[in-house]
């Protein structure tokens, strides 16, 4: 277990345009809810994810149950739903829970 | 909606997700933040004894991690306490109340009864390469697993 390292960050509707839309460098988000027992696995593949592409890939999560309007604007209707974003644009969606390699050959697609 | 064709699913591995929107989708504007409570204990008890049952009933199995099992368990728990109904707690609505009164995502959800698909990962077929070899989960475990949210 390392405690050091950059693990994925809190997002909401407020911090959306700066770190999601804005961002220079491509950014992946993951929403989940509170009690969804599957986002549990989602999230530690994107701690992992977030520090073995540190400097290259920012990584953050979002309550929807926290972040209505974010979740209805990108019309999330189940978790966990991982978004992977360049430029301030789409570049993939991901729904529902896969193993690690999904993640990383989507975010592989993107970076490349 | 989540249409097909945003889906990157693919593979033996995806946990299915149904692409069937809701009818009771309407545009609230205003946000709605709870505090996360702990769900009572007699509903969190009738959620795994369902969850139990269930899963020999349909010969599911549990995920091979019961973190993920427990957890949701104890959102079925906490949905039940809030809306009277285990209202699936891996999905986002718009309209909480109206959608367990609806009913179609309340556990077993229809997809489930339907076609054993279960995306919240609580009932998973042999095949599925996060199925586990158990149908049983105890109190004990349920808390132990959940005791660092």
């Amino acid at each position: 277990m390392r405690l050091c390292c950059p693990a994925a960050t809190p997002v909401n509707k407020d911090l959306w345009d700066n770190s999601i839309l804005k961002s220079e460098t491509p950014v992946i988000v993951e929403f989940y809810s509170n009690w969804c027992g599957p986002c549990r696995m989602v999230h530690r593949v994107i701690d992992e994810v977030a520090t073995e592409y540190a400097g290259r890939l920012k990584c953050f999560v979002l309550n929807t149950d926290a972040d209505k309007q974010i979740a209805e604007e990108y019309e999330i209707n189940v978790v966990p739903v991982v978004l992977l974003s360049k430029n301030g644009k789409k570049f993939d969606v991901v729904v529902g829970t896969m193993p690690k390699e999904f993640y990383v050959s989507a975010i592989e697609r993107m970076l490349n | 909606m989540n249409s097909p064709a945003m889906t990157s699913q693919s593979s033996t591995f995806a946990v299915s997700v149904s692409s069937i929107a809701s009818p009771l989708r309407r545009r609230r504007n205003f946000p709605v933040v709870r505090a996360q409570v702990e769900p009572s204990d007699k509903s969190i008890e009738i959620m795994r004894k369902f969850s139990e049952q269930y899963a020999r009933k349909s010969g599911t199995y549990f995920c091979v991690d019961k973190g993920v099992t427990s957890v949701v368990i104890k959102g079925l728990a906490d949905h039940k306490d809030s809306l009277g109904a285990p209202l699936c707690p891996c999905r986002h609505y718009d309209d909480k109340a109206a959608e367990a009164a609806h009913g179609f995502w309340n556990c077993p959800c229809v997809p489930m009864r339907e076609r054993k698909e279960c995306h919240c990962m609580l009932f998973l077929t042999p095949d599925n390469d996060f199925a586990g070899d158990e149908q049983t989960i105890t109190l004990d475990e349920i808390k132990e697993s959940t005791s660092n949210m």
